[in-house]
């Protein structure tokens, strides 16, 4: 869906990207990892269009990305950046709704209310809907901002087909149960035709969700390719600066959680209103 | 609307607009008019709406006006009506543009009169009076009456352009040094106007001190037919840029991602505040407090939607304005107070209870 043919960004005299090639695939989720300052998140906002690069080509379908004005752009793919501001002021619903009325038709009232109403139960945020943003914690802030990219995402889609999602960081800041169910968010987007492309620190996590492992280094691509073949002992070691065998177990008496295996159980969800409220939660596949 | 109402989700805090905002806009509306019936029947002399309808009749039939009607006529409509009607569009100019400014620079104290766009245009409207029959004849001259409003225009989107340019990088604005900025152009600006007030002669500086106190008293039909075209354009830009600007409060990058033209968007919010604030100071001189009060107040009100907090500022910033116009004018009738010192009393402390509401909810 969205291809960087030697793509490269120099900034300050210093290449920051060098020679990426790179494709997200429709139906597929591709994960970024590498160590800090490899140029992850420069790439994904090089692929948002939110920066050109200074050599090679990015395009969207074939068509170069700069053929597309912001607006039909917003139509096709959708991005959640690592820093997100808190936007005083608006609720948790305003804000998921934001990003609707900027597209080339917007969706009338009615559609964006029911949009609203599903990214934000999608994102388990329903019972907080009507709280101002300035007053949520960080992980809950960023799946609200969360929830305004998926309403961004399917109200596109009605009119191209499923696009492309990008997320920065998208699970840094929330718990476990959190983490999964946003990670399996972006899987269903994959499934249902949409091109994911996700920046993640988490091995782990990147090694279940991902149909491809993109690894950058100093900004060019390390490897690329599915997890198995990735996630290597030699790019652990080249890559990470670290000396570790995948697969290994620790000694017993030294525990360990693997997400690999999480599944969410039915959720019930405490406020602090004092009354509880219950969110629909969707059967989950189990691990990758 | 009803079918809206019939699909309106189950919970009601999923609203993604809140209730009551078509109500305060209409709230709004009534009180600019009675603001502005009241700055018509109040003034100086005894001539107030009450005499209205029968100097209207005595026109209508033809009847003859006798010489205490004639001055009633003459007070009403050609002295308090213009001086409303210029109320009205300096107000809401000053409101609106101060909305969006805020907007534009992400910081609810971004005001054109505090970070010296107001100067710049108070500097280029200075630069007319005093050299327009002298250095700048060639290029005044032909501009006729339109000389005033187009350099107060350039004078503020020169301002506004060289602040943006210096405190923006890589699509993040810094408001310190926005704010900072806008001291040292205040200065600069302030400095140069001092200079052309020493090289003026008599008949200038008399123009020049008539116009930099901020005072609606050179109010007159013509006059605001020069003035009417930029508010027009300036205005014609708000709802054009109200949902950008919404977009803009998460940032430039955030606003791109969701489909706002970040480039052209900024390129018209600075246009419009210039149409907005400098052909109102070119008009009026510097009238402060409204563009950072107006806007501020009402977000706490109304929320951040700019597409109600447009017109709202516009309304509410011109119905302050007339009524501290109309207070200006009577407190010491039949002597006049500039209305920029009535907003900056009345402005100054709102804005401090403001900081302080702001330290507050971050300490």
């Amino acid at each position: 869906m969205l291809t960087l043919e030697q793509a490269g960004m120099i900034r300050g005299g210093r290449a920051i990207l060098s020679d990426i090639d790179c494709t997200l695939e429709r139906g597929a989720v591709t994960v970024f990892v590498g160590p800090n300052g490899a140029g992850k998140s420069t790439l994904v906002r090089l692929a948002s269009g939110e920066l050109k690069p200074t050599s090679g080509a990015v395009s969207l379908d074939g068509h170069p990305l700069a053929d597309f004005g912001p607006r039909e752009l917003a139509a096709r793919r959708a991005m959640l950046a690592q820093a997100n501001d808190a936007a005083p002021g608006f609720t948790v619903a305003e804000l998921a709704a934001l990003g609707l009325r900027l597209l080339p038709s917007p969706p009338g009232a009615v559609g964006i209310a029911a949009l609203v109403e599903r990214a934000l139960d999608h994102v388990g945020l329903t019972p907080v809907a009507g709280r101002s943003i300035a007053h949520l914690s960080g992980g809950e802030r960023q799946r609200a901002h969360l929830a305004r990219v998926l309403a961004q995402l399917w109200a596109g889609e009605a009119r191209h087909g499923p696009g492309l999602l990008l997320l920065d960081e998208p699970i840094a800041a929330q718990d476990l149960a959190h983490q999964l169910r946003l990670l399996e968010i972006a899987k269903a987007h994959a499934r249902s035709g949409g091109a994911v492309g996700l920046v993640l620190h988490d091995l782990n996590w990147a090694a279940r969700v991902a149909d491809r492992i993109v690894v950058l280094r100093q900004g060019q691509v390390y490897a690329d390719g599915p997890a198995a073949t990735v996630l290597t002992r030699s790019m652990l070691a080249d890559v990470f600066d670290v000396d570790l065998e995948p697969g290994a177990v620790p000694p017993a008496g030294r525990p360990f959680v693997l997400p690999q295996l999480a599944r969410v159980r039915a959720v019930l969800s405490r406020h602090d209103e004092g009354d509880c409220h219950v969110y629909r939660h969707e059967p989950l596949q189990g691990a990758a | 609307m009803t079918a809206a109402r019939a699909l309106a989700p189950a919970h009601p805090a999923l609203a993604v607009r809140r209730p009551g905002r078509g109500l305060l806009l209409a709230g709004l509306a009534v009180g600019l008019f009675i603001a502005m019936l009241l700055s018509i029947d109040i003034g100086a002399t005894a001539a107030g709406l009450g005499d209205l309808p029968g100097l209207l009749h005595s026109r209508w039939t033809g009847a003859a006006l006798d010489a205490g009607q004639q001055v009633d006529w003459l007070v009403l409509l050609d002295i308090r009506l213009p001086r409303a009607v210029l109320g009205l569009l300096v107000g809401g100019a000053l409101g609106a543009a101060g909305a969006v400014m805020q907007g534009l620079f992400r910081n609810p104290l971004a005001d054109p009169g505090l970070i010296g766009v107001s100067a710049g245009a108070a500097l280029a409207t200075a630069l007319v009076i005093v050299l327009g029959d002298g250095a700048l004849a060639a290029l005044v001259t032909p501009l006729g009456r339109w000389a005033q409003p187009l350099a107060g225009l350039a004078g503020s989107f020169v301002g506004a352009l060289l602040l943006y340019g210096l405190a923006t990088r890589r699509g993040a604005t810094s408001i310190a040094i926005v704010l900072l900025g806008g001291i040292a152009l205040s200065a600069f600006a302030g400095a140069l106007t001092g200079v052309l007030v020493f090289v003026a002669n008599d008949r200038e500086l008399r123009d020049l001190t008539f116009w930099t106190l901020g005072s609606l008293s050179g109010a007159s039909w013509p006059g605001i037919a020069a003035l009417l075209p930029f508010v027009a354009i300036g205005g014609l830009c708000l709802p054009l840029l109200a949902t950008t600007l919404n977009a803009f409060l998460l940032g430039e990058a955030d606003a791109y991602h969701m489909g706002a033209p970040v480039e052209r968007a900024k390129r018209l919010a600075l246009l419009a505040t210039a149409c907005l604030v400098g052909a109102t100071v070119s008009a009026v001189g510097i009238i402060g407090f409204i563009g950072v009060l107006v806007p501020n107040l009402l977000r706490l009100v109304i929320g951040p939607d700019h597409r109600v907090l447009l017109p709202a500022s516009a309304m509410l910033g011109a119905a302050l304005l007339l009524l501290s116009d109309t207070a200006a004018r009577t407190i010491a009738a039949p002597a006049e107070m500039p209305v920029g010192v009535v907003t900056a009393l009345v402005g100054a402390p709102c804005f401090f209870w403001l900081l302080l509401r702001e330290s507050r909810a971050v300490g």
